[in-house]
């Protein structure tokens, strides 16, 4: 058998046949998926690093070792603990 | 409006997350796609699967397209490429588990739905070749690419493809044991 009546009888071979109603059906089971995923939560772990720095950021400010404001000390300037007013370091 | 133009303005509308827009991608094109994940996985219910997913991962890829090919092209290569990965796993879970329920299936349905005997033997060859060699055949003889096209599907050159086709004749099919 030569390569071209080999390539024939492949050919001639038919799939099972599938049923109409699975037709109709599987675009609407595509879709339902995709919004099934599109609806998914953010992953947890990406909130998680931002929650970590706030806490520790607020733990620091009570420490008093930044400034309510947010901001590191600046070691130019003298801070004067409950006057709520900085000056200058001579 | 040329096909082309009509196929661009649908992959389009699915990209501005018109669902009903990729449904009607998705009707035009499943029983291709379908039939290229049958002739690869053996299996009706494993090749619905492999097709769905097909289908999702060219939604979340339909950026990528960038209509160089036929969008049809491109999903084949998608679906291709899933049953192949598919492949790899189910080897690595190893042969003995697929041939036992290669086995069970045949059993429990033992036409399998084909509708001649020439068919059914097909397809039991087809199983019997590997993956890609089988890809191979699937994308030059049903797909009717040609071997440089299925190459570019394939990732490989097109002297491997035309080596894989006309290879696949000659591979022995390792006889079968007696029942013990």
């Amino acid at each position: 058998m030569n390569n071209t009546e080999l390539d024939s009888i492949l050919k001639k071979a038919r799939l099972p046949k599938i049923p109409e109603d699975s037709l109709e059906i599987f675009p609407r089971h595509v879709t339902s998926r995709l919004r099934r995923n599109e609806r998914l939560p953010r992953p947890a772990g990406r909130l998680a690093p931002r929650l970590a720095w706030t806490f520790a950021l607020e733990k620091e400010k009570e420490k008093g070792s930044i400034h309510s404001s947010g901001r590191f000390p600046n070691p130019a300037v003298e801070h004067e603990p409950g006057r709520g007013q900085c000056r200058k370091a001579e | 409006m040329t096909a082309a133009d009509d196929q661009s303005r649908v992959v389009g509308s699915s990209l501005s997350g018109d669902p009903e827009a990729y449904a009607a991608l998705v009707r035009q094109h499943q029983y291709m796609i379908r039939a290229v994940a049958f002739r690869m996985t053996g299996s009706l219910d494993d090749a619905e699967e492999l097709a769905q997913d097909a289908f999702l991962r060219a939604y979340r890829q339909l950026g990528s397209f960038n209509g160089h090919c036929k969008f049809s092209t491109w999903l084949c290569k998608i679906a291709i490429n899933l049953s192949l990965d598919c492949r790899r796993r189910e080897s690595r879970r190893g042969r003995i588990h697929s041939h036992w329920a290669a086995e069970t299936a045949a059993e429990n349905n033992p036409g399998n739905g084909f509708p001649d005997e020439l068919s059914r033997l097909v397809q039991a060859a087809l199983d019997r070749l590997p993956a890609k060699q089988r890809a191979a055949i699937v994308l030059t003889l049903y797909e009717n690419q040609n071997h440089a096209e299925a190459g570019k599907t394939l990732g490989c050159t097109e002297t491997a493809i035309s080596w894989r086709v006309f290879a696949a004749p000659q591979i022995e099919t390792p006889p079968e044991r007696p029942a013990p």
